[in-house]
């Protein structure tokens, strides 16, 4: 039995738009917002180049009802170079291009399979090896039921079974689920690989055989960090070889500067600078947050004068025109802690604000999260939204007691 | 509780290498100014809290005399149980250690846990105060006192109901509930804008499928519309057909009609050339008859005019003799010739021999000249000739003699001449004289000839001296050369000298010898002539005597000779006579003579055989003659007669020759005459044939019918001509066409199609835009970028909501706490606070009461509410400890820490005194009491145990106080 070779991607979101940047200057703003084609050109040049038997694009290809006609354009575009390069491409669509949307669609040229919404199997013949794939494509936007069910139980001995899947485990409670699974509802259809999509953060759910999200190809905000890709799989009856191929553009991280004995600003610039440079040289362009580390009182005293924000200005124009570009998103200073002494009022304060529930917090902040004008344009606040706004208030507590 | 059991001061401020060990409870630390109780007290806070860093404005007492800086507090900590705080130099804030009861140590974070978080600053706000605090609450507004007093007393209040205050500013200014201009306000309704805005371009983009609809429905449009078009372009190509096929169809049926008048013309093919080539042919053949026949006629003449046959070969055969008559006459003629020549020998021959006349020609003829006569007369000429040849001889020898004498006589005459001159004579006279001087003279000089010797040396001399200059310069030896030239220069020098030198003194002597030997030599040559002359003379007498006796000898012979001669010469006469032969004839001619006698006497026979020759020929001649003038039938001259027979005879022959071609042409023309009338029937007949074959009778009708005919081909050619055209036209020969419909129809066709092409075009147009709208939405970015902006603009609100949010917090929490605080832990302290105020007051006062606008007034028992200013100073400061006291109360589990005073008593009388000892006395039980005096008054309320003496610590140093 011959090994076949595919590419599985998910979570294209092709021409999606960046969230939670800004202040951008017009030319990396661009950069960035081409960088989802870029890692699709990568993906399609790569899938030219070496040849393999077919790509499998589990869901989210657009980014819902804000996919624009250009990417379509250039998926249609991509598709048609790889069936004149006569490779097979199995789609299965997400919760982000459901079947149901009022989209202008694109006609696909014959090497694709576009699975519609009753989950049913496309089969291939590769170099004698049959190759069975089951999957389905999202009919709506919210698919909340199981559909697991569906997927056949693996039958043909002979064959390769290969199962898409665009959702969510069921345990996971970190995304808002679709088409819940659980691992073990998988592992008993006694597929040769799963081929998952939706979650954006690469994970190996199980070993042998693997289960695996590839995350999205392009990161498209700060959470989104560390090098995407898609894998390039080499699978057999027997075996598996699982090979991350990376695609990113642009990579978001987090660069920590040990700001130790800094005491003129040339140091802690030069430190960012050498901070930045090294993250350059690992994911090349970039979009950073600057955590200052070990900020001493010495350290200190260079935020008395200028703050924050001005040197991360500094820092911009020094990073300004080079190449590959890295833009500095933030800079967030981590004080030692021994350095302030909450006094027993504020002590309470804190206290007591570390008592909110969220209730409490929906109550404190319903001045605007009541208010009819914005509600859609406000995200929602979440837990982890009120701990951090724990954090800074406490922080700005803080210093303005500090100051005063 | 926390307690502290002991305070162990390495070195701090003035104090070094101190240890005091407390109770629980009170302790009174007492000593006069400048003792050190400040000291003491900045060391716990120190040695709690840490060293002061630059920024903070609190005195360091870092020992100025000791290195050592530090010292250690033993604690006994209700949860950690005893403990060690050890703080020496180092950082800013100090090195601390703290060891644990179990063993464990940490730093400053085990530190802040022992402590419970709090900070010097709040500690100082409750557990720490000293009258300098309690003094100040009389400036102190009444906001800050309550203020002081709801936050528990503590420092930091005032600044967080200001940051409340700033907060809430900052937060209204970012955002209101009902407000534009607030900044997330106002990004909201941007972000609402730039929403409206993708709403328009999402539908723009909806668009795009209605566009691709519209293309393709246009695109169907097209089709339907080229396809119409299409067939419309069929139809003009049909009308088209048919309006260029409508002449045609015209011309078609005029000449179909013509061609009806047409129908029965027949006509032979190529009649016309075929008749016309007959005609020809018959008129040519006629002419040919006519000329024929002439030529026969002429012809015919022409034989009957001929000369008969035996002329002819009588002509011939004469012809055959020509070569005989001309032999003839040439042999006639050369016989002539021959003849005359031997005449003309024969006449020379006698004029020769001169014979005139013809009778001694005759004779002569006759006589014989036999060799025997001619021997005869050879033998009488030879002794002629001898006699002759003899008398000559002897006439030559006598004219020698003769001149030999005369050549006697001439050399007789010549001596005479040379004998010797009277001169002569004369010396030979003298002579003998001068001979004797001359020998006079000789014997004289042979004397001098000895002298003379030495000169042959000089010759000698001269000689060897030219040789050898010759041989100087021949050797090119200019050596030699010199000298020999010197050397002969020399010589011949002094010869000259010699010679002058002895010839001067016999010159004359010398002269006169050498006249003699002169003379001598004269004389002596004169006797040789002399004696010569006289010899020869004897001589040439003799000669002259001997040859005049040959002379005479001679003439005798002479005249024998000549008698000979005479008889000879008459014995040839006589001989010639014989001949009749005149004249002397000379003698050697004599021999020839006989010869051409011979000679003619030959020719005279030859011309007799050449006579009768001739005539012979002659004869043979003649008959010839007459012959061919018999048959030349004229005279004509006998040279020319055989031209004229030639002449004659070739004419007679051609014309025999012409008559027999003539014959044969005859015949031939006959021949043709006959061939000729035959063709010419054939002509006729065929021509008739064809007459009839047009079912014509003449010619005239004939022609006709043949113009007739072509009109008919013509026309039918046209036709068919037309009939092509139409069918290469496609067009369908049933139909007929009516000229005005097919121009009509063309006309709406052409109507149709411009409207069409109308339709098209505005379809074209339309697609056109179409495309490139959609191309445009292809490839406008601006969506994408619309949305990236407003996902932008979200960050930014989302931003801005966080500001927001945290400045909503932390004002809602201060807020929330100073709430709190008056809301609920206020009736409880207050309630402390109340009990500890009566104690203190000793009951006049009731208690502390917050006013409805927030301020402390103190209700005394009477119920009469004052104002804190109202109050007394000692009262103030007693609300005011009754505060504290009553919040440490309060946290007595929280933060059960030691409470220090620095003398704050020091306005109250006796009797508050003692209350104050009883409330210490009391909390003394929840709290350890640090109190540091200078006024000894304090002492007396308590045991000796509970009171430090500082100033004694100083001088027993190091020992504990017990």
């Amino acid at each position: 039995m011959s090994a076949i070779r595919f590419f599985h991607m998910a979570d294209l979101h092709l021409d999606s738009p960046f969230k939670g940047l800004f202040g951008l200057p017009e030319h990396i703003l661009k950069e960035i917002r081409s960088s989802t084609f870029d890692a699709f050109d990568k993906i399609i040049q790569r899938a030219i180049q070496e040849q393999p038997d077919f790509l499998l694009i589990v869901g989210d290809i657009y980014d819902g009802e804000n996919r624009s006609l250009q990417a379509q354009r250039r998926f249609q575009d991509a598709m048609e170079k790889l069936f004149q390069h006569n490779i097979p491409v199995i789609i299965s669509y997400g919760n982000h291009d459901h079947l149901k949307g009022t989209w202008t669609r694109f006609a696909l040229p014959s090497n694709v399979y576009e699975l519609p919404s009753e989950t049913s199997v496309v089969q291939l013949k590769i170099r004698g090896q049959q190759v069975r794939i089951y999957g389905f494509s999202y009919s709506e936007r919210h698919l909340k039921k199981s559909v697991i069910e569906t997927y056949p139980i693996a039958q043909d001995p002979h064959a390769i079974h290969i199962g898409m899947l665009h959702g969510s485990e069921a345990s996971d409670t970190s995304h808002a689920l679709y088409a819940p699974f659980t691992k073990q509802q998988l592992l008993e259809k006694n597929y040769h690989y799963w081929a998952l999509g939706h979650i954006h953060k690469r994970q190996l759910l199980h070993q042998n055989p693997p289960i695996v999200y590839p995350g999205n190809i392009q990161s498209r905000h700060r959470k989104e960090q560390g090098i995407k890709g898609f894998y390039d799989v080499t699978l057999s009856q027997a075996a598996c070889e699982l090979d991350f191929i990376p695609t990113s553009a642009i990579v978001y991280s987090t660069i920590e500067v040990d700001c130790t004995d800094v005491v003129h600003a040339n140091e802690l610039l030069k430190r960012c600078e050498e901070a930045i440079a090294a993250n350059r040289t690992t994911l090349g362009a970039s979009v950073v947050e600057l955590h200052l580390k070990n900020i001493d009182e010495q350290t200190e005293a260079l935020f008395e004068h200028a703050t924050v924000d001005a040197w991360l200005e500094t820092i911009r124009e020094a990073e300004e025109g080079l190449e590959p570009m890295c833009w500095v998103q933030k800079m967030v200073l981590q004080k030692s802690s021994i350095y302030y002494e909450h006094s027993a009022s504020t002590q309470s304060v804190v206290s007591l604000m570390e008592q909110w529930d969220s209730n409490d917090w929906k109550d404190i902040l319903k001045d605007l999260y009541q208010y009819a004008g914005g509600a859609r344009l406000i995200e929602p606040l979440t837990e982890k939204d009120m701990k951090n706004l724990t954090h800074s208030a406490q922080a700005l507590l803080a210093e303005e007691i500090q100051r005063a | 509780m926390l307690t502290i059991k002991k305070i162990q001061i390495y070195g701090f401020g003035k104090h070094e290498n101190l240890t005091i060990s407390l109770n629980e409870g009170v302790t009174i630390f007492y000593g006069l100014n400048e003792a050190g109780k400040t000291t003491i007290q900045q060391f716990i806070l120190q040695m709690l809290f840490g060293f002061p860093t630059r920024q903070q404005t609190q005195r360091k007492y870092e020992p100025k005399a000791s290195t050592k800086f530090g010292g250690q507090l033993t604690l006994l900590h209700p949860i950690h149980g005893q403990c060690i705080i050890e703080r020496v130099k180092g950082k800013a804030a100090g090195d601390v250690t703290v060891y644990l009861e179990d063993g464990t140590t940490g730093q400053d974070e085990l530190l802040a846990k022992l402590l419970y978080g709090y900070s010097r600053a709040s500690f100082e706000s409750i557990f720490s105060f000293s009258l300098h605090e309690l003094q100040g609450i009389e400036k102190m507004s009444e906001e800050e006192l309550t203020h002081l007093l709801l936050a528990s007393g503590t420092t930091g209040i005032q600044h967080l109901s200001a940051l409340e205050k700033k907060m809430d500013k900052e937060a209204n200014e970012l955002f209101k509930k009902t407000g534009k201009v607030p900044v997330i306000n106002q990004k909201i309704e941007q972000l609402k804008q730039l929403e409206r805005t993708i709403k328009l371009e999402q539908g723009k983009i909806q668009t795009f499928e209605d566009k691709l609809q519209q293309l393709q429905l246009l695109e169907q449009n097209l089709e339907n519309l080229y396809a119409i078009q299409k067939l419309q372009q069929q139809q003009w190509l049909q009308l088209t057909v048919q309006k260029q096929a409508l002449p045609l169809i015209k011309q078609q049926q005029t000449l179909q009609q013509t061609l009806v008048n047409y129908q029965h013309v027949q006509f032979p093919p190529e009649g016309l050339r075929r008749y016309e080539q007959l005609k020809d042919r018959l008129l040519h053949e006629s002419q040919q008859l006519m000329q024929l026949k002439e030529q026969y006629q002429s012809l015919q003449n022409k034989v009957l005019a001929t000369v008969d046959e035996q002329t002819v070969n009588e002509m011939g055969r004469l012809m055959q003799k020509e070569a005989i008559w001309h032999q003839l006459t040439v042999k006639e003629q050369n016989l002539r010739d021959d003849l005359f020549m031997l005449e003309q020998e024969i006449d020379a021959q006698f004029r020769l021999l001169g014979v005139q006349e013809k009778e001694a020609q005759e004779i002569l003829l006759g006589e014989t000249v036999s060799l025997q006569q001619e021997q005869q007369f050879q033998h009488q000429l030879k002794k002629l000739e001898d006699a002759e040849e003899e008398l000559k001889f002897h006439l030559r020898s006598l004219e020698q003699v003769h001149h030999e004498l005369d050549a006697i006589t001439q050399q007789k005459q010549r001596l005479k001449r040379e004998s010797l001159t009277k001169e002569e004579e004369h010396i030979l006279a003298q002579w003998p004289q001068q001979k004797r001087r001359l020998e006079q003279l000789r014997a004289a000089k042979s004397q001098r000839t000895k002298q003379k010797q030495p000169d042959i040396f000089f010759w000698m001399v001269l000689f060897i001296g030219l040789l050898s200059f010759a041989y100087g310069i021949f050797q090119k030896n200019v050596a030699v050369a010199v000298i020999g030239a010197v050397l002969t220069m020399l010589t011949i020098l002094l010869m000259r000298f010699v010679r002058q030198a002895t010839e001067t003194p016999n010159k004359e002597q010398s002269h006169l010898f050498r006249q003699l030997e002169q003379e001598e030599t004269t004389v002596q040559s004169i006797f040789l002539k002399k004696e010569r002359l006289e010899d020869r003379w004897l001589h040439v007498n003799e000669q002259q005597s001997e040859k005049e006796q040959q002379y005479t000898k001679l003439e005798y012979k002479i005249q024998q000779a000549e008698l000979e001669s005479e008889e000879a010469s008459q014995s040839l006469q006589h001989y010639l006579k014989r001949y009749r032969l005149q004249g002397t004839i000379a003698r050697t001619l004599m021999p020839e003579l006989f010869m051409r006698i011979r000679g003619v006497q030959e020719l005279a026979v030859k011309r007799k055989g050449n006579s009768s020759l001739l005539q012979e020929t002659q004869d043979e001649k003649k008959s010839l003659y007459e012959q061919l003038q018999q048959v030349l039938d004229g005279t004509f001259n006998e040279h020319e007669i055989y031209v004229y027979l030639r002449t004659a005879y070739l004419e007679a022959q051609q014309q025999q020759q012409r008559v027999q071609q003539t014959k044969d042409q005859l015949a031939d023309i006959e021949r043709n005459l006959q061939g000729g009338q035959t063709r010419m029937d054939r002509y006729t007949t065929e021509m008739t044939q064809l007459l009839n074959e047009a079912q014509v009778q003449n010619e005239q009708a004939y022609y006709e019918r043949y113009e007739q005919f072509e009109q008919q081909r013509k026309i039918t050619t046209e036709l068919q001509t037309v009939q092509a055209q139409l069918a290469s036209l496609n067009f369908p020969h049933d139909k007929h066409l009516i000229e005005d419909s097919v121009i009509e129809d063309m006309r709406v066709l052409e109507q149709e199609q411009d409207s069409l092409q109308l339709e098209i075009d505005r379809c074209l147009e339309q697609r056109a835009a179409l495309q490139i709208e959609k191309e445009q939405l292809l490839n406008d970015e601006k969506y994408g970028k619309l949305l990236q902006q407003f996902e932008q603009e979200k960050s930014e609100l989302q931003q801005l909501i966080e500001h927001w949010a945290t400045k909503k917090a932390v004002a809602t929490a201060i807020h929330e706490t100073l709430f709190r605080l008056r809301e609920e832990k206020l009736p409880h302290v207050l309630l402390k606070v109340n009990a500890i105020f009566r104690l203190l007051t000793g009951g006049r006062y009731d208690q502390l009461v917050i006013h409805d606008e927030g301020y402390f007034v103190a209700q005394d028992v009477a119920g009469f509410r004052y104002q804190m200013v109202e109050l007394s100073q000692a009262t103030k400061e007693q609300a005011y400890i009754a505060l504290r006291m009553a919040l440490a109360q309060t946290l007595t589990t929280s933060a059960p820490f030691p409470i220090i005073m620095d003398d704050p008593f020091v306005h109250f009388d006796r009797n508050r005194t003692d209350k104050m000892v009883q409330l210490m006395k009391e909390v003394g039980y929840e709290h350890q009491i640090l109190y540091f005096t200078c006024h000894d008054a304090m002492l007396k309320h308590w045991p000796k145990e509970k009171i430090i003496d500082v100033g004694a610590l100083a001088n027993e140093r190091g020992v504990a106080s017990t």
